[in-house]
């Protein structure tokens, strides 16, 4: 059995908030772990704040979100048009052993989501970027 | 997100609720520098109703320790909830600054 939704977002951060909105009812409603739900979401939040800020979502293209539900995984796919950027191709892992004067404001987003995913893939499609966030349930 | 600010003398207690994310980073960090230099370089971050932060917010607290230290000053954030703890584990920031349980032990370390 598997479940869909499928969002359609405009460029503007504060989108980020209703898409945790229904991130959190869609899982609640088949059985994803409150835990996992977060996971995607601050995933989501990370690539999604990055492809507005970096332009990769251009002005006046949607950015479509579209969550599944598969009896092992929770998947979240980000749709938008715009350049081409593959942020899985950013590898920066942070030190943790560095100071507070070492640290570099800012960098972390694609970390985290690789870190809290269980897969993360990019392809571009169609005139699209294409991310997929995988989260094994 | 909700924010309140209680400041005596040198110090300010910073109160946040809800999220801190990308919307509302900026205004935050504009917020929380303005106290210190208005002369409270100790800031004690209760943090037990925050319950989601990114890495743009991650990026406040880091800038607050940055410019705290240069005012001769220190950062305490207190009672962390699960969800930002394991934000803070995975940057390594938990080793960076100081993390305390609660407002008592925060107070003693700024």
């Amino acid at each position: 059995m598997t479940a869909t939704q499928t969002l359609r977002l405009t460029n503007e951060l504060s989108e980020i908030r209703r898409l945790a909105l229904a991130v959190e009812r869609f899982a609640e409603r088949h059985g994803v772990p409150e835990k996992a739900a977060h996971h995607l979401n601050l995933a989501a939040d990370e690539l999604i704040t990055n492809a507005i800020a970096y332009g990769g979502a251009s002005n006046g293209h949607r950015i479509v979100v579209t969550l599944r539900r598969d009896p092992d995984r929770m998947t979240m796919e980000i749709a938008h048009r715009g350049i081409a950027f593959d942020p899985t191709e950013e590898v920066a892992e942070p030190d943790p052993t560095a100071g507070i004067d070492d640290r570099p404001i800012g960098g972390l987003g694609v970390y985290f989501a690789k870190t809290l995913l269980d897969g993360l893939s990019y392809v571009r499609r169609g005139g699209a970027n294409r991310l997929t966030l995988t989260k094994k349930l | 997100m909700t924010m309140s600010i209680e400041s005596q003398g040198n110090l300010a207690v910073v109160v946040l609720t809800g999220r801190l994310d990308s919307t509302n980073a900026a205004d935050t960090e504009a917020q929380i520098l303005a106290q210190i230099e208005a002369g409270s370089p100790r800031i004690v971050v209760d943090a037990s109703g925050l319950d989601y932060l990114s890495s743009a917010g991650l990026r406040v607290f880091l800038v607050v320790a940055k410019r705290v230290k240069a005012s001769g000053g220190a950062l305490a954030l207190h009672s962390l909830t699960a969800h930002v703890r394991e934000v803070f584990e995975i940057s390594g920031f938990v080793n960076v600054l100081t993390v305390c349980a609660d407002r008592d032990e925060a107070l003693t370390r700024v």
